[in-house]
């Protein structure tokens, strides 16, 4: 009986090791939240009135980039102490289905941009989120997905209300994170 | 009644090659050193038992190159495939039995 239940639970470890990256970390969440809200605070008391669209685009990327170093960091350190690999199978298919979809989320708000669309900026950004979340959810922890489809959904709403549009991105990339981190460190990383 | 003992497959008794077989159930193909790490077992320890699967047909050996470095790849044939889950049956239904 014992053995039956040790075989089951090494294949199902396995199985999921093998396909997974799980060390993904909430603090860095909660973090990326934070620079998305102070982000979208100085794009509203400074950037919009003052048109600078140049420094606008400086600061999403600057954030952008703040937010992956961040989660790459925190989700190594969490990696080593569960002794999850990194350099494995899992974590290239993580990176790469994430990374193409927000690649070409990347290009296409900034085409947008350029061609005056602007009030769909925020849009653009969260749905391409959204989606490379959901396809990325299958290479890490399945709540992942649920992230993917929140964000994708204030994307499409963003679109339709585009008064709305920074409110929305700032739930989003700022509430939503905050939100998700605290559940994933709380429930996820004892 | 058949008793599901019978579908139990001796050739999955060794832990090794049932947590290969786990693995490459759910993924197309893996190369040699995923499967070491994964499974935490020596390099001659793990080819002999690949040997043992290739042999019985339920897996496929391909070698290719990463650049110039050649890279050994596994993947389930779908006798492999039909093996492991009438094995999996099996566990199931002997854990059924025994609750």
């Amino acid at each position: 009986m014992d053995t039956i239940d040790q075989n089951l639970r090494a294949i199902r470890s396995l199985m999921e090791r093998s396909t997974r990256f799980t060390s993904i970390s909430g603090i860095s969440g909660v973090l990326a939240g934070a620079y998305a809200l102070a982000g979208a605070w100085a794009a509203e008391v400074y950037f919009l009135p003052a048109g600078a669209k140049g420094a606008m685009v400086f600061t999403a990327l600057l954030i952008l980039s703040l937010a992956l170093l961040t989660a790459g960091l925190l989700s190594y350190r969490n990696a080593r102490r569960h002794g999850e690999r990194i350099n494995s199978r899992p974590v290239r298919l993580l990176l790469s289905s994430l990374g193409l979809p927000l690649l070409a989320g990347g290009v296409f708000t900034l085409l947008l941009l350029e061609q005056g669309y602007l009030g769909l900026l925020s849009g653009s950004m969260l749905a391409f989120y959204g989606l490379a979340l959901i396809n990325a959810s299958k290479y890490t922890a399945a709540y992942i997905k649920k992230l993917g489809v929140l964000q994708t959904a204030l994307g499409l709403m963003a679109v339709a209300w585009p008064a709305h549009s920074l409110l929305l991105w700032s739930l989003g990339f700022g509430w939503l994170h905050i939100g998700f981190g605290f559940y994933v460190h709380w429930k996820h990383e004892p | 009644m058949k008793s599901p003992i019978e579908g139990l497959r001796k050739e999955f008794e060794n832990r090794v090659k049932l947590g290969a077989m786990s693995m490459l159930a759910v993924n197309d193909n893996m190369g040699f050193n995923e499967l070491k790490a994964l499974l935490e077992v020596t390099d001659g320890n793990l080819s002999s038992h690949l040997h043992g699967l290739e042999k019985a047909g339920f897996i496929r050996v391909s070698k290719t190159f990463a650049g110039r470095k050649p890279q050994t790849t596994y993947a389930m044939t779908s006798k492999g495939r039909e093996a492991f889950e009438s094995h999996l049956a099996a566990l199931e239904a002997l854990i059924r039995q025994l609750k």
